[in-house]
């Protein structure tokens, strides 16, 4: 009797409003020994997956991941704020029970299995910086899945309001990469490097046909926020070489044309922003040549091009279509870096081969230029005929190679390369001393005067006449060329005398 | 309603029942899992649903809250309260 009377005493001390059950009782219920004896078993992660069954889709089992409430059919289905409970009491140490069930939210509303949540990305602890870009273009807002319950917490609130408006956030977002929802952010491994995170997440996408360039549109703001995050990341060496080939797929590559590309399907080049502004602009990035951001790019394979590389990659190909100005602008720029030029065998080549110098509205390769100096060449009305008067023997002095004619034909030694004259209709022929310059047919008679004077300042159709012309192929003539025999000479007895007083005079 | 305050009142007794034979058996069993098994057979046993079942049943202890998450086990909740 004396314990009923204690019973009644301690069953009234309620631990909860509304409660039966007192302390005691509910120590007992707590009691692993008591439960096991008397067959019951108390309430787990282990319990409540086993159950998952009877409480989401069969077919989802196995599933990395579920459309549920980002598209998906979610009728019938417990609501959203649900999955939070499930995980914040399962704990991220019991999160390998739900490895086989989607429950984890994603921002996007879409359920991921515990499995995958490794490789899904948490959002940042701290605020991330973002460009200071106007958010330009019609770019929608992203909407994240709504946790009402888990959003009465400040720092969750604070880290949703981050996911729908931080450039960097919904750039991630809209490309694809799998956020997990702030609510159960404490499910995730502590991000050491959130680039690395990011940049390892979108090494993750799935590439469709069109690459990852035809699934999002970014706002600009948050193409450089992103881009400016891995540029951050990888000058902070925190990205490493693996994570960066599938960065090229993205879109996120500001070029001088302000539109955003990626780097893959069309080469793309880095050049010094001060570079003309009639080159390419989609082809040119618009970076610093200099910084993360070039680094960034310059081990994503973008090539740097100099003013030179420019030149020959942009401004030759196009010569002939440029405005004149652009023209002589160009023509000097390689009378002025000709010491340069000289150093790069392949554009020597180029501007060897390219026509570039303005005669009366006709473009003229360098070989085929004539001295505007030279009085008397500008005085010989017709340049037919200079062959004829050449005498067929040419002593040269100087150490220049004299060339005989085989079959009668006049020759004409000049230095660096020999012209002979092989034809009544003056096509010249070039003989190169070098081995490494072929001979070349010219359909005109080329006669360039020496080489440029130091200090000497030439309008940019002399440029490459004087500078550079000689070392493209151009021929000039032989100053030593004064000593020849007279033996054989055509034409009449005038003309005879009038070429020899001119090459006297040379 | 009559019916609900008397299935109450029938709760209430069987969670002062249990109580009062745990402590009984407590105090007067060798070993603890002696006295416990000594309830096997006994009708006092709160399910969440309003039933009550004999010892042993296969039945899961959890709070409120825990039960809110698998709200399809209520047949096999121990009453909360």
């Amino acid at each position: 009797m004396k314990q009923r009377v204690a019973l009644n005493t301690k069953s009234c001390t309620d631990h909860q409003p509304g409660n039966r059950c007192s302390e005691r009782l509910s120590r007992f219920f707590s009691s692993p020994e008591f439960l096991t004896a008397v067959g019951l078993q108390r309430f787990s992660p282990a319990v409540l997956a086993s159950h998952l069954p009877s409480l989401l889709p069969r077919h989802w089992k196995g599933k990395q991941r579920v459309p549920a409430f980002g598209g998906g059919d979610a009728a019938g289905l417990p609501e959203p704020d649900w999955f939070v409970r499930l995980l914040r009491f399962a704990g991220p140490e019991n999160l390998h029970l739900f490895a086989q069930w989607p429950v984890v939210p994603l921002t996007s509303g879409e359920l991921c299995s515990g499995a995958a949540v490794p490789s899904l990305l948490s959002p940042p602890e701290a605020p991330l910086p973002f460009a200071s870009r106007p958010a330009l273009g019609n770019t929608p807002p992203v909407e994240i899945l709504p946790l009402a319950e888990a959003e009465e917490s400040n720092s969750v609130r604070e880290q949703c309001a981050a996911a729908r408006t931080n450039p960097v956030l919904t750039a991630l977002q809209r490309l694809g990469c799998p956020l997990l929802h702030p609510a159960v952010a404490h499910l995730a491994p502590r991000t050491e490097s959130f680039p690395a995170a990011a940049a390892a997440a979108l090494g993750r996408l799935e590439v469709g046909a069109d690459g990852l360039a035809g699934r999002t549109a970014l706002s600009p703001q948050e193409a450089v926020s992103l881009f400016e995050l891995l540029a951050r990341g990888f000058g902070e060496r925190q990205l490493d070489a693996a994570a960066l080939p599938p960065l090229r797929r993205l879109a996120i590559f500001e070029t001088r044309s302000g539109s955003f590309v990626p780097l893959q399907g069309t080469e793309r080049f880095l050049c010094a922003l001060t570079a003309a502004g009639d080159l390419p602009s989609d082809q040119l990035l618009r970076q610093e040549a200099d910084g993360e951001g070039a680094a960034l790019l310059r081990a994503l394979g973008v090539e740097t091009l100099d003013e030179l590389a420019l030149l020959e990659r942009f401004v030759l190909p196009r010569f002939a279509s440029l405005a004149p100005a652009r023209r002589a602008e160009a023509l000097d720029q390689i009378a002025s870096q000709w010491p340069e030029i000289e150093q790069r065998p392949a554009l020597v080549e180029q501007l060897r081969a390219q026509p570039l110098v303005d005669l009366h509205g006709s473009l003229l390769r360098a070989d085929q230029l004539f001295d505007p100096d030279k009085a008397l060449l500008a005085s010989v009305p017709d340049l037919s005929l200079l062959p004829l008067a050449l005498p067929r023997k040419v002593t040269c002095c100087g150490g220049t190679a004299g060339f005989q004619g085989r079959s009668g034909v006049p020759h004409w030694a000049l230095r660096g390369a020999g012209v002979a004259c092989n034809s009544p209709q003056a096509r010249l022929a070039v003989v190169a001393r070098r081995p490494d310059v072929p001979p070349v047919c010219t359909p005109r008679p080329t006669i360039l005067r020496a080489g440029p004077r130091p200090g000497q300042t030439l309008p940019p159709c002399c440029a490459l006449s004087l500078g550079s012309a000689t070392r493209l192929g151009g021929r000039w003539i032989d100053c030593a060329c004064r000593t020849f025999a007279r033996s054989r000479w055509r034409g009449r007895e005038s003309g005879e005398a009038k070429w020899c007083r001119w090459l006297e005079s040379l | 309603m009559p019916q609900e305050e008397s299935r109450e009142r029938f709760a209430a007794f069987v969670a002062d029942a249990l109580e009062y034979c745990l402590l009984d058996l407590s105090a007067h069993a060798t070993t603890r899992s002696q006295h416990f098994r000594a309830l096997l057979g006994a009708r006092l046993l709160p399910l969440a649903s309003g039933s009550v079942f004999c010892f042993p049943y296969d039945a899961v202890v959890a709070s409120a809250e825990e039960q809110k998450l698998m709200p399809v086990l209520r047949d096999s909740f121990v009453d909360a309260r």
